[in-house]
């Protein structure tokens, strides 16, 4: 077992304009599970190519143990992998895939077959072992390739989507597997992934990249309730969260945030999580709500009046357990996925009519047309600078 | 109304059937355009010489059989024979697998000289062999390998090389780079990879190049007619040529040293008839 | 790490030339065996070799230069080219039509297509020798069978006459190579697509429109590679010459093409006497021959390909 530190690494592809990776530092503890997340592109796969010694480092240091082991041999590094492919060799039996590590650590034919053995009985694959992987349906393939991994009992276990080929429900149950063979076995492990559910759902911390640059590394609780940044904010929680501008008002009933027409107290409580806000009073901001901070003020007569705003439903989407009700906000709404520049363009043009996305409950009766009134708890109110994106508050 | 469109139909079958016939007719005339040579050269291989002339077109009248010992033994066979079996599947090998190797090596074109190394190797297509023999002729003898059979396996390696390089590159270069990786996760040495997971997986293209090669070097006659000069070291169709030089009467020996040299091949043809085809089609198409 | 010692890190050299040790074994050969000799031979080119003794020295491109005036280069690259275009189009006639009748899967279509693909993995000493034998005018069954459609008056002695002996090379050349447009046009045809042809169909086009509408422009990259292959075998054609006419290329050169002329130079045909051996002469020939060759190819192929694009 073994920690990992990854400091300050780098990578630049021959040819291309930006780094894949710049300046990546994360310390991963002894039998952690630290889920890397990120949208496609961003570099996720380079930085665990770069762990496992298959692609070289432009700069920057890779500590297994105490051990730097940039010049180290993948095969010297004790790590084992699991491949979005799966990488099963097509023409081997199941046999030969998951005792191939051992075959060619020359351990002995009993001490395999054992082993195998074993492995198979953990992962539920005894049935298949005279098979050829291209046989196997998906999940087996998957479990194969787990298989393969975890046999050689290796220092760190390096996972690339393991499970995004295969098919919703699925992956649903391997997700609780491959969780719980880790807890087991609890090998440090750095699982890759762009799916924010399995992010929040698998790992003890979540490290969230974007172009190349790491984000947040954080427990996935904290990651949701204090993402660092409106891009952090909006690409962890499904549905998103609702991001607009507004500005900071200050008046005798304390601070207050006006969003177009809508105008709402903002608590202590925020404004303690929230520290730098006050420093932003009568200025431009962003504003995060989050969906389910959104009720229809119908069903939640003792809300507090202001913090509450009227709005039009423009869609209701019912989904039996909630109502997500999309209502019309006079704030310009902030574009998060493409790149930062265009924060401030989207500012200028204030009179954007912005989506909101409220998760009602079930028991709510606004329809499409109607006028809502939104009750917004505003003790979970996100604040972030509009020019940098960050959360206004120390860290 | 009902029975013009009939009356049409019948007349179309008509058609259809003539056609077909004449079709048929076309691939049987060319079927026996092709077997009737080789028909009437098996026939002559079992004929002696005076009933060449005196029946020269039906089936001999008592059938020689002493024309293939006398061919095993006169022609040289004895010795051409076995020599071209060592040859072809010793440079057939190794050139396949030196191939193998190359197309690995350079099947990533990022890699420092990949590109002009391929470009390089795939150039010797074009190297005449009546330019070079001379000046390989005069290595080979400083070497000492003239009047041995390395003298015909050495150049046949490296003239197998070009095509291998060629139809294998582009295989080698399309398999999964994440097998390679997951080999090296594994632990695999380089060497061990490409034993284990990349030979294996190029076994299609391999046969490919073997069949390819094999081919060609079983049925090689200029380059055995300058480096070979004695029976001890000759392949079967310069060993034939040769014999005919002093034995050019003996219609059934000649007849017989030919279907000798030609029946392994087309056994083997017919019996990956498949694999023949793709494979010679594989190297003509990208040649 | 639960290693007690430490592994040996490989080196930046092995990380950045590492693959080359792969190309290393094989480039070693191609080197003793076609590159330096290729570049002896280049030397050798420029001298006045015979190709046995010491007696040599150098002439500069004199050899080169011979060339451009030199009659029997000019006749036996005329005969290369007619056997060229002859196959070229025995090979875009008949072997597509034969390729064409196959792709209808008619029965016994596996025989027929093992049959005609029979003569391209055979030797064309082999070959040659068969045909030989046809063709004698003793013993041969051509003439006989000649006679006996009514054709008598084109019997004769076949590769001994003048007018019939490079007919008889294109035809020996053309039942040895047959199998290959076979083949080729055959994968060609079964790439079409056939919702294409039943597009078209729907679109009511007959037959014949759809062939050569329709499936003749997806035969463009076969015929490409058809016609570039045919180049490089016909202007390489030594065996059959050999062994049905001899290096000489009889009757009176009639036959005569580079690669027996090359060969003849350089290495002295049977009734040619050492003294008239010129090695190096031959070489530069054969150097000639092969850049001219490259050129043409890649003149070709570029040709072809353009085409393929737009159709
Ligand atoms: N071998 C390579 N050569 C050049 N650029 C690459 C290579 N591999 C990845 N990239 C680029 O690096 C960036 C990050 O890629 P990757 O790490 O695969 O992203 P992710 O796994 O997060 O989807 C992408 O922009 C990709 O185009
Ligand atoms: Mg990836």
């Amino acid at each position: 077992m073994a920690t990992v530190s990854l400091r300050n690494l780098k990578k630049s592809y021959a040819g291309a304009a930006q780094p894949a990776l710049s300046d990546l530092s994360i310390e991963i503890a002894d039998g952690e599970f630290l889920v890397l997340v990120g949208p496609s592109g961003c570099g996720k796969s380079t930085a665990l190519k770069m762990i496992g010694g298959l692609e070289d480092i432009t700069s920057g240091e890779v500590l297994i143990g105490d051990q730097v082991v940039n010049d180290f041999a993948s095969r010297d590094r004790d790590i084992a992998m699991v491949f979005q492919s799966y990488a099963l060799y097509p023409h081997m039996s199941v046999f030969d895939n998951i005792a191939f590590p051992l075959q060619i650590a020359k351990v002995g034919k009993e001490e395999i077959a054992r082993r195998v053995q074993e492995v198979a009985k953990t992962l539920q694959l005894e049935p298949y072992l005279q098979r050829r992987p291209g046989n196997l349906s998906g999940g087996q393939r998957q479990r194969v390739a787990m298989g393969r991994a975890i046999i050689r009992r290796p220092s760190v276990f390096l996972m690339d989507e393991p499970l995004s080929n295969l098919d919703a429900k699925l992956r649903v149950k391997m997700r609780a597997e491959v969780a719980q063979i880790q807890r087991q076995l609890a090998v440090t492990t750095i699982y890759v992934t762009h799916d924010q559910v399995e992010a929040m759902t698998m790992g003890d911390r979540v490290a969230l990249m974007r172009d190349g640059v790491l984000q947040q590394v954080a427990s996935p609780d904290e990651i949701y309730h204090d993402p660092a940044n409106t891009f952090v904010a909006a690409f962890i929680g499904s549905p998103a969260m609702n991001l607009f501008y507004g500005t900071l008002l200050r008046d005798a009933g304390g601070i207050k945030v006006k969003l177009g027409d809508a105008t709402l107290t903002v608590p202590d409580a925020a404004l303690a999580k929230y520290n730098l806000v006050r420093d932003h009073a009568m200025t431009d901001i962003i504003v995060g709500l989050r969906p389910e901070d959104l009720e229809d003020a119908a069903l939640q007569p003792d809300h507090p009046v202001d913090q509450v705003f009227e709005a039009q439903v423009a869609l209701v989407e019912s989904l039996g357990s909630d109502h997500m009700a999309h209502v019309a906000l006079s704030a310009p709404a902030v574009a998060v996925e493409d790149d930062v520049d265009n924060l401030e363009e989207v500012s200028m043009t204030g009179d954007i009519q912005g989506r909101c996305i409220c998760r009602f409950s079930s028991q709510s009766k606004a329809r499409k047309g109607d006028v809502a009134r939104v009750a917004v708890a505003c003790e979970r109110l996100h604040f972030f600078d509009p020019k940098t994106g960050r959360a206004l508050r120390d860290t | 109304m009902s029975s013009a469109p009939q009356l049409q139909r019948s007349q179309s079958d008509f058609g259809v059937f003539v056609g077909k016939t004449a079709r048929t007719a076309v691939l049987v005339v060319a079927s026996l355009w092709v077997l009737g040579p080789l028909f009437f050269m098996v026939i002559a291989s079992f004929k002696s010489v005076p009933e060449f002339f005196i029946n020269p077109f039906g089936l001999p009248k008592e059938w020689k059989i002493e024309n293939y010992s006398r061919a095993w033994t006169d022609a040289q066979l004895s010795l051409t024979l076995p020599n071209t079996i060592i040859v072809t599947t010793v440079a057939v090998l190794v050139s396949t697998f030196l191939a193998t190797m190359i197309a690995y090596g350079l099947s990533r074109k990022e890699k420092k000289f990949a590109m002009g190394l391929y470009t390089l190797f795939v150039a010797g297509l074009l190297v005449p062999v009546h330019a070079i023999i001379l000046p390989l002729f005069i290595v080979l003898k400083a070497v000492g390998l003239f009047g041995t059979l390395l003298a015909l396996i050495v150049p046949y390696i490296a003239m197998g090389l070009p095509l291998g390089v060629l139809v294998l590159t582009p295989i080698a270069a399309a398999l999964p780079r994440d097998l390679v990786h997951a080999a090296r996760m594994d632990g695999a040495t380089e060497w061990q990879i490409f034993i284990r997971i990349v030979l294996p997986l190029m076994k299609p293209g391999l046969i490919s190049v073997a069949i390819l090669n094999g081919v060609w070097m079983w049925n090689e006659f200029f380059i055995p007619l300058i480096l070979a000069f004695k029976p001890e070291v000759q392949t079967m169709p310069v060993g034939i040529v040769s014999f005919i030089g002093s034995y050019s009467t003996e219609w059934g020996l000649v007849f017989s040293s030919v279907v000798v040299s030609t029946l392994p091949v087309v056994i083997a043809y017919l019996l990956m008839t498949r694999q023949f085809q793709s494979g010679l089609t594989a190297g003509a198409v990208k040649g | 790490m639960t290693q007690a010692t430490l592994p040996k890190p490989p080196s930046q050299f092995s990380l950045r030339y590492g693959h080359l040790w792969f190309v290393l074994p094989g480039f070693l050969f191609f080197l003793a065996v076609m590159l330096l000799p290729l570049a002896f031979a280049f030397g050798v080119s420029m001298t006045n070799w015979s190709g046995l003794g010491n007696d040599l020295s150098f002439v500069g491109l004199a050899n080169y230069a011979e060339i451009l005036t030199y009659y029997p280069f000019y006749r036996a690259a005329f005969h290369n080219a007619v056997i060229f275009i002859a196959i070229l189009i025995f090979q875009h006639t008949i072997g597509l039509y034969l390729a064409v009748l196959l792709n209808e899967k008619p029965r016994f279509m596996q025989f027929y297509r093992t049959v005609l693909f029979l003569p391209v993995i055979m030797s064309l000493v082999a070959t040659g020798f068969v045909w030989t034998l046809m063709l004698s005018p003793n013993i041969g069954l051509v003439n006989p069978m000649l006679e006996a459609i009514g054709l008598g008056f084109l019997a004769g002695q076949w590769l001994s006459q003048p007018g019939t002996a490079l007919a008889v090379i294109v035809f020996v050349t053309a039942w040895n190579s047959m199998g290959w447009s076979i083949i080729i046009y055959l994968s060609g045809l079964q790439n079409v697509p056939e919702e294409l042809k039943q597009a078209a169909a729907m679109d009511g086009a007959n037959t014949r429109q759809i062939f050569w509408r329709v499936v003749f422009p997806q035969l463009s990259p076969a015929f490409t590679a058809l016609t570039v292959l045919t180049f490089i075998g016909t202007f390489r054609t030594f065996d059959v010459v050999y062994v049905l006419t001899g290096p000489l290329g009889a009757p009176n050169f009639g036959t005569d093409v580079l690669g027996t002329l090359i060969y003849r130079t350089a290495f002295g045909g049977s009734s040619f006497s050492s003294a008239e051996i010129r090695f190096a002469f031959g070489v530069a020939m054969a150097l000639l021959m092969m850049v001219v060759m490259a050129a043409i190819c890649w003149g070709l192929i570029r040709i072809l390909r353009s085409r393929e694009i737009e159709g």
